[in-house]
């Protein structure tokens, strides 16, 4: 009986990934036999192959996304893994406000945030290397943001961002009794750090590394704008060249993508291997020490490094981001160079409420649906011993085999030009909601994944054994275990359905418009200025969002 | 008790917000003007009426256009004088271009009205997705007013001229190029430039860039290897090209968006629009109705409106662009920024044939390298 209801649950869950996953991943993988886009007349044929793989070109752009992801994601990591530490196991003043501070850069807008580092480090005009050069012995520009180091620069504190928020849960979760226990033994601060805390948080810390460096090789709208002029390539600008020049060309864009596939495939038995059957259980039926470490005289050095942080990741771009937005052409500071007439614009534009509207209902479905996803798949994946769990897990990482924009011409060809619904699907909130929550699937799974893996079995034994059934114990012993993972989960989710723009932009209707879609609409309508002004908005959105979820983590901590 | 009730809030705001998203320039450089093709008869008064009360009844038109930021609030203040709420999606063209095929494909109608340049709105009627306008439209109907009449260059009354604007060819920062440094194409080739061009990439195959090579392609292919050796830097995207001029990191564009240049030269940027002698490049901009669009009497009201007088001097004066007939006076075009009366208009159109962009395209591919 027990086994059967396990199938039917597996059953289920196989026919939920395998529609919301595989499916639009199947219709891109057939585009790539195609001679045309799929729903286009055509005839199989291997030409996309042969044309993708036959220009020399292609092997540079592979080339050079892997070396620029390998950087981003060693540097990225390194902080996020010293940030983690510093901001769960320190006493460090004001901890709460600076963890909400560093992951502010990943609720910015790309598109505005890059231009906003071209106007502060471009070489001839970047105001921050006009400044430095008023420097004595300084002669020239510091800084060249149309470089490999400008690239690898506007992604970092994005980069690290996303890793801290993956990682910190985990942190809060270990028993700090681990690392005291080391030190009681002789081992310094650093190496308990290195021979106690990354080898335990491995599972979170490989995880975000990984998925980091899955992200870093699919990312391309900074190397679009700051690679492409200086004519550096990667392989993702390579298939946005396929797809959006005339005339577009599908079949090798989608034979591309299949390159995607393999590594994903490689990177995921790589950290299977290296998680192996090793145990990673820190919360256990005994309870767990969360006492941290004195900094003692380090304590301003280390705040200082913090707020300087602060002050160039965030504070400074998003500084140039509020001036621009009252400028009347962004970054020329000559004659009359002050307005309010963007946002006066902006704020009379009949298509803000609406946008305002489907932005915070699009956010708070997809945070909502994707912790409740997540962690069941989750909890079958880690704690139970079903068969094809492992399956299960290893589909979940697909969404992100595939470049996000092509990922989203898959959902479009999928649900709206696949099968026949008996109800339109296409240009609702619904087909955005589900695009998201499949697009940032990788991610939940791995934050929530991390977390199952540390909350010890015994915990939900006992409680089954004195009675409890098993949505009692899930109800009080998971969900409150599990709270710091679930509010990340909410928090990413959030601020994915908020600031994404290369999921929804092909499957967004005037009814479902959504504020990164409205930007878009200024910015390519060359009104970059009143871009900037929603871009502030969603900014201001998101850090709500936060703040909310901040809150609600205190105060259940408090309880 | 307090965690069930959490939850069981939590469950409930779920299920309301996944609820709330169920479906529910002096002498005018215009064009020569070319003689109308015979223009429609106009339709009896109670046949247009009957459209105008349907299309009040429709209530709503859906535009997909690339010029939704500058044109669209004018757009829907017009709209609204017939009872009509225009909504309006913006975007690439290319985008927009995918999106309705996807809509076609699946049976899945949203837009109604396609505007923008010519080569997407080309593309969509050339892939059947466009829908000949059969009833007569009283603007048609009109006679003696055309400089370009809308049905001129497209015969399946599908595509639709509904302006045209100047492309030019070269802007410069003037506090790096002295006046009158400039003034042929040749100029170009001295070698104090290299490196010191931006372009909009021609090899996308739509907008200024690829439109612009379309025109100057007679220069030879020789000509524009040698641009091509000044190590001229490609922007895809239109307002970058304009930014790198306007901060002085290049000193020059080739065939910059018009739009968003004379928004930086009203904004004070040291900008000036060169007309060389061997003439300034112009496109046209086009407009498609959509096959199975869901307010096709919408769409009509639309077209209708936007070939008028009125229709032509709102979008015109919001695109900068100069307008189809020749009973408007374009004010809006004698701006000191376009330096007017300097420069004559290459002919013929730059970009009548369909497939002059795909062409400009694979010529700039040959030169510039992929």
């Amino acid at each position: 009986m027990r086994l059967e209801r396990s199938t039917y649950l597996m059953a289920f869950l196989f026919l939920v990934i395998g529609v919301l996953v595989l499916y639009p991943l199947l219709m891109i993988f057939y585009g790539s036999f195609r001679s045309d886009a799929p729903g286009v007349p055509g005839f199989f044929t291997l030409k996309g192959y042969a044309e993708a793989y036959s220009d020399p070109s292609i092997y540079k752009a592979l080339g050079t996304t892997f070396w620029l992801a390998t950087a981003r994601t060693l540097i990225a990591s390194a902080l996020a893994v010293f940030f983690a530490w510093v901001l769960v196991r320190t006493d460090l003043p004001f901890k709460r406000s600076i963890e909400v501070m560093l992951w502010l850069p990943f609720f910015l807008p790309l598109m505005p945030m890059t231009m906003a580092w071209v106007l502060l480090l471009s070489p001839h005009y970047g105001l921050l290397n006009k400044a430095l050069m008023e420097l004595p012995l300084v002669n020239g520009p510091l800084f060249n943001i149309f470089s490999f180091g400008g690239i690898i620069w506007s992604h970092t504190f994005f980069g690290t961002a996303i890793r801290l928020i993956m990682i910190a849960p985990a942190f809060k979760r270990m028993d700090a009794s681990l690392e005291e226990s080391a030190r009681m033994c002789g081992a310094g601060g650093l190496s308990s750090v290195l021979r106690i805390t990354v080898p335990v948080l491995l599972p979170s810390i490989l995880g975000a590394t990984i998925l980091g460096f899955i992200k870093s090789l699919e990312s391309f709208e900074v190397e679009l704008i700051l690679g492409v002029p200086q004519g550096i390539y990667v392989f993702t600008t390579k298939i946005y060249e396929m797809v959006h020049y005339e005339p577009a060309r599908y079949p090798p864009a989608m034979a591309l993508t299949a390159v995607f596939m393999v590594i994903i495939f490689l990177l995921i038995f790589f950290y299977r291997y290296m998680i192996g059957h090793r145990e990673y259980t820190t919360v256990t039926g005994r309870g767990f020490n969360v006492r941290t470490v004195p900094l003692g005289r380090w304590k301003p050095v280390v705040l200082t490094m913090f707020i300087v942080y602060i002050l160039v990741s965030t504070i400074l771009p998003l500084s140039v981001l509020v001036l621009g937005s009252f400028m009347r052409y962004f970054g020329l500071f000559r004659g009359e160079w002050f307005t309010y007439a963007n946002w006066i614009k902006v704020l009379h534009d009949s298509a803000l409420l609406t946008s305002v509207k489907n932005t915070f209902l699009l956010g708070m479905g997809v945070a909502l649906s994707g912790m409740l996803l997540y962690m069941v798949l989750s909890y079958v994946v880690v704690r139970t011993r079903y068969p094809g769990r492992g399956e299960l897990d290893f589909l979940s990482w697909l969404p992100w085999s595939v470049p996000g924009l092509v990922l989203a011409m898959g959902i479009l060809w999928a649900y709206v030009g696949g099968v026949r619904l008996p109800f339109v699907l296409y240009g609702t909130l619904w087909l955005m909601m589900l695009a998201i929550v499949v697009a940032q699937m990788p991610m939940g799974m791995r934050i929530m994944n991390a977390s199952m893996m540390q909350v010890g079995k015994e915990l939900e034994e006992s409680a089954r054994v004195h009675g409890a059934s098993w949505a009692y114990s899930m109800r009080q012993i998971m969900v409150p275990l599990l709270k710091p993972a679930l509010i990340s989960v909410g928090v990413i989710m959030f601020q994915a359905a908020i600031r994404d723009l290369a999921t929804v932009v092909l499957l967004y209707s005037p009814k479902s418009r959504v504020l990164s879609t409205l930007m878009l609409d200024y910015w390519l309508g060359g009104a970059q200025e009143s871009g900037t002004v929603i871009g502030l908005m969603i900014v201001a959105l998101a850090i709500m969002g936060a703040i909310a979820a901040q809150s609600l983590g205190a105060r259940r901590d408090i309880e | 008790m307090k965690r069930p009730v959490m939850l069981g809030t939590l469950f409930l705001v779920l299920v309301l917000v996944l609820g709330a998203c169920a479906p529910k320039a002096a002498p005018s450089p215009s064009p020569t003007p070319t003689a109308p093709t015979a223009p429609s008869p106009a339709p009896s008064l109670g046949e247009w009426d009957k459209v105008l009360e349907a299309a009040k009844k429709e209530g709503t038109l859906t535009l997909y256009s690339t010029w939704a930021a500058e044109a669209g609030e004018a757009m829907k203040t017009g709209m609204s004088k017939y009872g009509i709420k225009l909504e309006t999606i913006g975007g690439q063209g290319g985008d927009l271009e995918l999106k309705i095929a996807t809509e076609q494909r699946a049976k899945a109608y949203v837009a109604d009205v396609f505007t923008g340049g010519w080569t997407n709105q080309t593309n969509t009627s050339q892939a059947g997705f466009g829908q000949p306008v059969t009833s007569a439209l009283p603007s048609l109907g009109e006679k003696d007013v055309w400089k370009i009449y809308p049905g001129k260059y497209d015969p399946t009354n599908s595509v639709y001229v509904s302006g045209t604007g100047v492309t030019p060819s070269v802007v410069i920062n003037t506090d790096l190029v002295k006046k009158g440094e400039i003034t042929a194409w040749n100029d170009l080739l001295d070698p104090k430039w290299r490196d010191r061009i931006v372009m909009t990439d021609p090899r996308t195959g739509s907008g200024p860039g690829a439109s612009g090579v379309w025109v100057f392609m007679p220069l030879g292919e020789d000509f524009w290897k040698k641009m091509a050796a000044q190590r001229i830097t490609m922007q895809v995207r239109y307002d970058l090209a304009v930014n790198q001029v306007v901060y002085g990191e290049k000193a020059l564009v080739l065939f910059p968006a018009f739009s968003r240049t004379v928004v930086a030269i009203r904004a004070g940027a040291p900008l000036q629009i060169v007309h060389l002698k061997e003439g300034t490049s112009y496109y046209l901009n086009g407009v498609v109705m959509v096959k199975n669009g869901p307010h096709p009497n919408a769409s009509l009201v639309f077209l209708n409106w936007l070939f008028s007088k009125e229709g032509q001097i709102v979008v015109g004066k919001a695109l900068g662009n100069y307008t189809i007939r020749n009973d408007v006076v374009e004010d809006w075009m004698k701006i000191p920024e376009l330096n007017a009366g300097t420069f004559t208009v290459m002919e013929p159109p730059n970009n009548l044939d369909p497939e002059a962009s795909k062409k400009a395209a694979e010529f700039a591919k040959n030169v510039f390298g992929k």
